[in-house]
């Protein structure tokens, strides 16, 4: 157990970031690591047969914050996939926390959820591709598959909105 | 070429659009707690009972074995040795606690073993409160739970031992008799059958377990848990009436995904 602890010490940073960015409440993301420290804590010596404690934390961290997610989905804003008419120039400059969350979570559901989801580990997580492979039990070519199609996208879309020149 | 480059320049953009430069800074400090947080009362009644057949078993163990206790240890051996043989299993529970919390609820345990490994399921009705049901699959590589039908969570199991949040499966049940033979005692006995028991009071709570022992194969046929405390007028009772064992199940009937639930 005070492995673990160390450990979501060493990851606090990139488990609240991830958290914050996909949940877009600090109280929340706040809330979910401690539930996830708290459901490690309760698997007790279990946790002794995981490989990877590291990759395993944030697999759990991510289903956490999907099932959290999908309990809320009918409460929250949800978005038409490709709808770039919603975005300024002004958004892509954000001035807190709030704006910027609103900005990452309207570029990212633009995607599909697979090519989302490895972006936010990368960028947010600071996962490496590797990891994320593991993470999402998926094989590394498709992994970097994912995320490559995602920015390309992106890209294209703000690119074509003018958003980014 | 140089649309390669521009190619590069708007991706360099893209990301740094999506890099958080107004992150909020985390405050929280993980310490191990000293006890779990325990979320529903039905993880917290599994708690109890799990930890009632533990403590059993320390506060006896300085006990001699009596004859009958003797008697008893050899039906728990028995049992025990029959379900390293058992092929596949099924038992379903009913769970009742009546009062302020009104929980009612069914389960039904399903174990498969093949030659790739093990599956197991849990497949969890909670009918009063919220009607609620969840289902939790261990396959010999992956881990699912589904909830009202919806499958929530699938990761690769990683070596994890079955998990069903604590509740009580068969295994664990065997285990913990097993643990705490020096507590067993004979209630009833037919030409057939062998009826143990075992009681406890741990903290303000009593409980007893029976489990009904078959002499011809030597398995545990029925069980049943009761749990009661005076102080807060709370009582809990399992009851599983019967467990069939070695039935014809394949893999693709213990992995089908739960009816979703109709709206």
């Amino acid at each position: 157990m005070e492995q673990l602890a160390c450990l979501m010490e060493e990851e606090r940073d990139n488990l609240y970031r991830y958290a914050c960015y996909r949940l877009g409440d600090e109280a929340e993301a706040e809330d979910v690591l401690q539930e996830v420290f708290l459901a490690l804590c309760g698997k007790g010596h279990l946790l002794d047969n995981v490989e990877n404690l590291r990759n395993y934390l944030y697999r759990t961290l991510t289903n956490q914050c999907g099932m959290l997610l999908r309990k809320r989905q009918k409460e929250v804003e949800t978005m038409v996939v490709d709808d770039w008419s919603r975005l300024q120039v002004k958004d892509t400059e954000p001035q807190n926390f709030e704006q910027e969350f609103r900005l990452i979570d309207r570029l990212l559901a633009m995607l599909p959820a697979e090519q989302s989801e490895v972006i936010r580990l990368h960028i947010h997580g600071g996962r490496t591709f590797v990891d994320i492979a593991s993470i999402l039990d998926a094989p590394l070519p498709t992994v970097k598959a994912r995320y490559r199609y995602g920015i390309e996208k992106l890209r294209n879309g703000l690119r074509m909105n003018k958003l980014i020149q | 070429m140089k649309e390669e480059r521009d190619n590069e320049r708007l991706d360099e953009q893209v990301v740094n659009l999506l890099t958080p430069k107004h992150a909020p800074r985390c405050n929280a400090s993980f310490k191990v707690p000293e006890t779990t947080k325990r979320v529903s009362l039905w993880r917290y009644v599994r708690t109890i009972g799990v930890a009632a057949v533990v403590v059993m078993g320390v506060f006896l163990g300085i006990r001699m074995l009596a004859p009958s206790e003797a008697r008893a240890a050899q039906i728990i051996d028995r049992a025990m040795a029959g379900m390293k043989e058992v092929r596949s299993c099924r038992m379903q529970m009913i769970c009742r606690i009546p009062g302020k919390s009104d929980v009612a609820g069914n389960l039904i345990y399903t174990i498969l073993r093949t030659e790739k490994g093990d599956f197991s399921r849990m497949d969890m009705q909670e009918e009063s409160v919220r009607p609620h049901q969840t289902t939790f699959l261990y396959t010999p590589d992956s881990m699912k739970v589904w909830s009202d039908g919806e499958l929530e969570i699938a990761t690769l199991r990683m070596n994890q031992k079955p998990d069903f949040n604590n509740w009580i499966t068969l295994d664990v049940l065997m285990g913990k008799f097993e643990e705490n033979k020096r507590n067993l005692s004979i209630v009833h006995e037919t030409d057939t059958e062998i009826t143990l028991r075992n009681s406890k009071h741990v903290y303000k709570y009593d409980y007893t377990y029976e489990g009904v022992f078959s002499k011809i194969d030597g398995l545990v046929k029925s069980f049943s848990v009761h749990g009661a405390s005076d102080s807060d007028d709370f009582t809990m009772t399992i009851q599983c009436d019967h467990i069939d064992y070695n039935i014809p199940l394949t893999v693709d009937e213990i992995t089908k995904a739960p009816q979703a639930k109709s709206e």
